[in-house]
């Protein structure tokens, strides 16, 4: 549990914060110089705050009424920074045990060969930072963090150098980590799709300052966060699985796995076609701009996918309205106030979704994802 | 089951056993000053601060000496105004010979040296030289006009604190050739800079001891200044205040009969009784 | 070898020995000054800076002048040191390698700042956070990246030393087999008579020295940079 509270005040920015983080992993939303990187610097020990207090479970890492400021070397917080910080004299053996070597035995969580295996680091052990792909740098980057055993893992934006196809392959390995090492993550980013892939607990910052702490569908009813989530690309993630794939008709058909349990029948999902061998979990990527609400289905329309669903929140913001819908997980829709006057939409009535199946975006290659467990003895 | 990475030199932290090294040499150097001090070598060691003009008659007459006395004789040769500093600020040193009177005096007034021990031991003679192939043909009195005898500059020590400057100076003012050639005067730093000068054939002109002259084959001497000139040119030796027992016995032998000869050959007129 | 008399041996050991100590002596105060101008700020640094560098201006006998003053036998330190103790530095081979070691310290303080300066203190941030402290970070970050610049710092310490004149002379005097190191002996040769065939040869050897000190680090700079930027 991470109690945190602080101010900090640089030129003409104002930061203050002032939150308690305790889930597996948290968002950290904002644009860019809103101030999360001055967050995760300030947690990690290498900015220190001009007054506040910081807790992690029982340990005090900053007070400043009491003076008490504990070293970054001290605070076993992982940083993981957007621009790697490889150390250009060590091969990546050496980067990677860099922290580890500092730990007594006892205290060390991780044996290498796990990490290298989680993180599929094998192949370039031997390898200078400079002669990494970008993707494969940020790998190290987390694995060295990781080995250093610490006690929550800061990310601070580490997709954001890499483009989409990179930042989908690393995508699975921070699942990974997120459910194999079970360390508490703290995810920053301007992206609000790699968060959202990752979690719904997110933090919003504006200005230096937190606008909105929770899961994203509380929270959303703020104007003020929504415009940010907006600003940072709102979208719905929708976990599926694959049924069959249709390559005459250049579809394939996906299965919704419902959240909770659900008596209904799951949704099915027509999305671009895969390759014909894949099979499995996939998460997908959706836009709220790119659903339609009617009120019953449609025939003799060209769109694929119409899943019902009940309405079960209106949000009114300035120039649009969003909908929440339950299809068996909730999703945002963005229509006009317009459309919402228009169908009579309140909270509770029953209403069809419809989007085409190229609205569909898959979030990571199917090959990557496994759910092969760590051999049990490799991991402490 | 961790694997064994091969490790090279860069995996290792700042290699530690160099550092220990440098760190121990680092400490050694004091330790040394201790363990290694000179000062507590052989007794019989007898230590001469001399003008290097003198430098090499002293070491022949040295050499002689060590033959039959049990002793090491040991020198330090720079310009005379340097070993004078050097004596004030406590130089072991036991024996000071100097190339002119004025730095003798100078310890002699901070009575850093015996005042009872003090010698003339050898005089020299000032000379006009020219480079061996362009001989100039001179008068070495006042009415003959040097500075129209040759043109460009003439190569001196420096008037201000080289004593054979010096007394260039004052053997040009008497004969009123300085006014005329002050504007043309080449500076150098000791009176060996300004014989090589000549030598090379850089200057016309240049005005060095005749034991300078002597020992050099690529000059000529044009003239000798007559010892009216100038001050007499002795050299000056005497006991420092910190004299070894041994070192009385140098210096008597250094300025007595013995070593007339070697002083001589060198071109120096000795003054041994 | 027959073509260097004994004598002139005894100047080159001496010279060689010289400009080791001289270099061991200016690494850790060296690298310690670079470090602190490199990466600490605190009032009155262009000062400090300025004092640091002050022996690459003055004129070599005059630090020569104020070490004998400072360290000579009725010095202010000096005089301490040898009514009690005994020790005399002045007129000694340690002589020598104070004056040089004086004289080369602004060069190994500039060579070891540009070298520090030159690597990022972001990476000191990523070990601080992997849990180094302070000064195995300064030891197994900073200092293995600006080992190129350290070599060359205390390279050109070596060289100076091998050059060095007025100071030592001075501090140290110009006695044979115990502080008459090469640039003395060339000029004690230039005092004397028929000296000038070993004058080349000595001046040939200091320059053979010399260069083999320079290109030497000049060669250990490139190959340490390129492993550093991981091109091996």
């Amino acid at each position: 549990m991470l109690h945190l509270s602080a101010t900090l005040t640089r030129g003409s920015f104002q930061f203050q914060a002032e939150c308690g983080l305790s889930d597996p992993i948290t968002g950290i939303i904002g644009a860019s110089g809103s101030g999360k990187t001055t967050l995760l610097h300030i947690l990690a020990g290498l900015v220190r705050p001009d007054s506040g207090r910081i807790t992690l479970d029982d340990a005090v890492l900053f007070d400043s009424d009491l003076g008490i400021m504990v070293p970054p070397h001290q605070r076993r917080l992982g940083l993981v920074f957007q621009d790697c910080r490889l150390f250009p004299h060590l091969s990546v053996a050496g980067n990677l045990s860099y922290g580890e070597r500092l730990l007594p035995p006892g205290e060390r969580r991780f044996t290498s060969q796990a990490i290298i295996d989680l993180l599929e680091l094998e192949a370039v052990l031997h390898h200078r930072p400079a002669q990494l792909s970008g993707g494969q740098a940020q790998r190290v980057a987390v694995g060295r963090a990781l080995l250093a055993s610490p006690r929550m893992l800061l990310l601070d934006e580490p997709l954001a150098s890499l483009d989409w196809r990179l930042k989908n392959q690393i995508m699975p390995f921070l699942k990974r980590i997120r459910d194999v090492t079970r360390i508490p993550m703290l995810y920053v980013s301007h992206d609000s799709t790699e968060i959202l892939d990752l979690t719904d607990r997110v933090v919003v910052f504006e200005d230096g300052k937190v606008i909105g702490a929770g899961p994203v569908l509380d929270i959303i009813g703020d104007p003020r966060v929504l415009r940010q989530l907006r600003l940072q690309g709102l979208v719905n993630i929708l976990p599926l699985t694959t049924l069959s794939h249709d390559s005459a008709g250049g579809l394939t058909h996906l299965r919704l796995r419902p959240t909770a349990a659900d008596s209904r029948t799951p949704a099915i999902i027509s999305g671009p076609l895969l390759d014909t061998h894949t099979s499995g979990d996939i998460q997908a990527m959706l836009r709220p701009e790119d659903i339609a609400l009617a009120g019953s289905d449609i025939k003799g329309i060209s769109i694929q996918n119409q899943v019902p669903g009940r309405v079960v929140r209106l949000i009114h913001a300035p120039d649009r309205d969003l909908c929440v819908v339950d299809i068996g997980i909730p999703l945002v829709v963005e229509i006009s106030p317009n459309a919402a006057r228009t169908l009579g939409l309140t909270e509770g009535n029953p209403v069809w979704c419809l989007f085409k199946s190229s609205a569909l975006r898959y979030l990571e290659q199917l090959s990557d994802v496994s759910h092969t467990p760590l051999k049990g003895t490799e991991l402490r | 089951m961790t694997k064994e990475y091969h490790q090279t030199n860069w995996e290792k932290p700042f290699p530690r056993f160099p550092l220990a090294c440098l760190l121990a040499l680092s400490c050694l150097l004091p330790a040394g000053a201790i363990a290694l001090d000179g000062d507590r070598a052989a007794p019989a060691t007898i230590t001469v601060f001399t003008a290097s003009s003198a430098a090499d008659v002293l070491a022949s007459v040295a050499k002689k000496y060590e033959e039959s006395h049990p002793v090491t004789i040991r020198f330090s040769s720079a310009a005379s105004s340097i070993l004078a500093r050097q004596i004030e600020q406590g130089a072991p040193c036991d024996i000071f010979l100097s190339a002119d009177q004025s730095w003798m005096d100078y310890l002699a007034g901070k009575h850093r040296i015996q005042p009872g021990s003090r010698k003339d031991v050898a005089a020299n003679r000032l000379v006009i030289v020219t480079p061996v192939n362009r001989p100039l043909a001179i008068r070495m009195d006042k009415g003959f006009d040097l500075a129209g005898a040759f043109s460009g500059r003439l190569a001196i020590g420096d008037p201000d604190h080289v004593p054979a400057g010096i007394y260039a100076r004052e053997a040009l003012q008497t004969l009123g050739w300085w006014d005329p050639l002050k504007n043309r005067l080449v500076s150098a730093e000791n009176v060996r800079a300004a014989l090589r000068l000549v030598e090379l054939g850089e200057v016309n002109a240049g005005v060095v001891y005749l034991t300078d002259a002597r020992s050099s084959g690529k000059v000529a001497v044009a003239g000798q200044f007559p010892v009216t000139a100038h001050r007499a040119i002795r050299y000056p030796v005497a006991l420092c205040v910190t004299a070894g027992a041994k070192a009385g016995a140098f210096l008597d032998y250094l300025t007595g009969r013995d070593a007339s000869s070697v002083w001589t050959a060198a071109g120096f007129i000795s003054l041994a009784p | 070898m027959t073509w260097l008399s004994s004598e002139e041996w005894v100047v080159l050991g001496l010279s060689a020995r010289v400009a080791v100590c001289c270099a061991a002596a200016v690494a850790i105060p060296g690298i310690a000054c670079g470090w602190i101008l490199a990466r600490t700020r605190f009032p009155g640094k262009s000062l400090v800076d300025a004092a640091l560098h002050a022996p690459l201006v003055m004129p070599p006998v005059v630090t020569g002048y104020l070490l004998l003053m400072l360290l000579g036998r009725e010095g202010i330190l000096g005089g301490v040191l040898y009514r009690h103790f005994g020790i005399s530095v002045a007129f000694t081979w340690k002589a020598a390698v104070v004056a040089s070691a004086v004289m080369a310290f602004p060069l190994m303080v500039r060579a070891v700042r540009v070298a520090i300066e030159m690597t990022d203190p972001k990476l000191d941030e990523a070990a601080r956070c992997l849990g180094a402290t302070p000064l195995r970070t300064f030891l197994t970050v900073t200092l293995p990246l600006a080992r190129p610049g350290i070599m060359a710092g205390l390279i050109l310490a070596f060289a100076r030393s091998l050059g060095e004149f007025g100071a030592t002379i001075v501090f140290a005097g110009n006695i044979q087999g115990e502080t008459r190191t090469l640039p003395l002996a060339v000029y004690s040769l230039m005092q004397s008579t028929g000296g000038d065939a070993a004058v080349l040869r000595l001046v040939m050897i200091s320059i053979l020295l010399s260069f083999g000190a320079l290109l030497f680090s000049e060669l250990l700079c490139r190959r340490y940079a390129r492993s550093g930027r991981g091109l091996d």
